[in-house]
């Protein structure tokens, strides 16, 4: 065996010690009930709060209520994205799956809310402004997250060689984060239906406390929510990597290394 | 039974609300239950895989 077979055979053994499922899929079992349980909680007792037990708004009407689903979806669309574009970042840089793994795992919940942040948009939309749609920056900037959450997806794929397809959802994702910071400004930046920010200003929440009960308890829930799916995709991600390990090690030729 | 049916009368707008809520609840629990099913699957093919590898010793590769 050569110098540079035995550093590759002793790189590949070492991704397949991390990916062991001692290592990493123990602490997921042990901590998925409590995250499923938590968000359950959260998200019951929100839902009580924002449908029964705060008040309508004077000026929109009960229709504020779509407000405790909607701005927790855009949280978690947002940091999903951000939280996805660092492990990509990580994972190029370190050059080991795990990172992609869980970039991977964080887009597919993260693309959801993204898709949910838009239709109760549009469902508070219709009876606000008249309209389910506009192109104005706030709404037209999270359609284009939506669809960088499709292409990250779609790219990691897109290849046999697990790697190039990670490179390449990598690049796409690190080019798109520049749209986060869009996103969150672009109330402020241009003029559009969408109002300001009224729960992360500079000069404090805007909104009743009776309202921050309901919204921060729905945050917390879809947070959590946001953590099961990751994670139950992540083990599954994992279970997928270690079948093709073992399948490759027991059963096949022998190939370069990990994908 | 009244007085409870009242609590869900959200007025004219209440159509928009519960189709806001409705729409969330089915994402959210049709994105678990599709990964509550890919992760049980995944977790079934590890074990056939294990199990296999257990009852064929001799398929192991030499280095």
């Amino acid at each position: 065996m050569s110098e540079s077979e035995a550093v590759e055979k002793a790189t590949n053994d070492e991704r397949r010690e991390t990916l062991h499922p001692d290592r990493l899929i123990r602490p997921i079992n042990r901590i998925l009930p409590w995250v499923g349980g938590a968000a359950g909680l959260l998200i019951g007792l929100g839902l009580y709060f924002g449908l029964f037990a705060s008040p309508a708004d004077y000026r929109q009407g009960q229709t504020v209520r779509i407000m405790y689903v909607h701005v927790p979806s855009a949280w978690i669309a947002m940091s999903a994205y951000c939280l996805a574009a660092i492990f990509s970042l990580l994972g190029l840089i370190r050059k080991h799956p795990l990172f992609h793994i869980v970039a991977d795992s964080i887009a597919i919940p993260g693309a959801a809310f993204a898709f949910l942040c838009l239709v109760t948009g549009a469902l508070w939309g219709r009876p606000m402004w008249g309209v389910w749609w506009s192109w104005d920056a706030r709404l037209t900037s999270m359609l284009i997250l939506l669809f960088l959450y499709f292409g990250f997806i779609a790219l990691s794929q897109a290849f046999d060689d697990r790697m190039r397809g990670w490179r390449a959802s990598s690049i796409l994702i690190l080019v798109g984060a520049v749209n986060v910071p869009i996103i969150k400004f672009s109330v402020d930046w241009w003029r559009t239906l969408h109002q300001p920010s009224s729960l992360f200003a500079s000069s404090g929440p805007t909104i009743a406390p009776e309202m921050l009960t309901p919204l921060f308890l729905m945050i917390a829930g879809f947070t959590f929510f946001f953590v099961l799916i990751t994670l139950l995709r992540l083990r599954a991600e994992i279970l997928a990597a270690m079948i093709r390990n073992l399948h490759r090690a027991h059963f096949e030729a022998p190939s370069d290394g990990m994908r | 039974m009244g007085d409870f049916l009242a609590h869900f009368d959200l007025g004219a707008s209440g159509f928009y609300v519960w189709l806001a809520y409705g729409a969330t609840g089915i994402v959210m629990v049709a994105l678990l239950a599709l990964c509550v099913l890919v992760d049980s699957r995944r977790g079934d093919e590890y074990r056939a895989l294990m199990q296999r590898i257990s009852e064929h010793p001799h398929a192991r590769k030499k280095d």
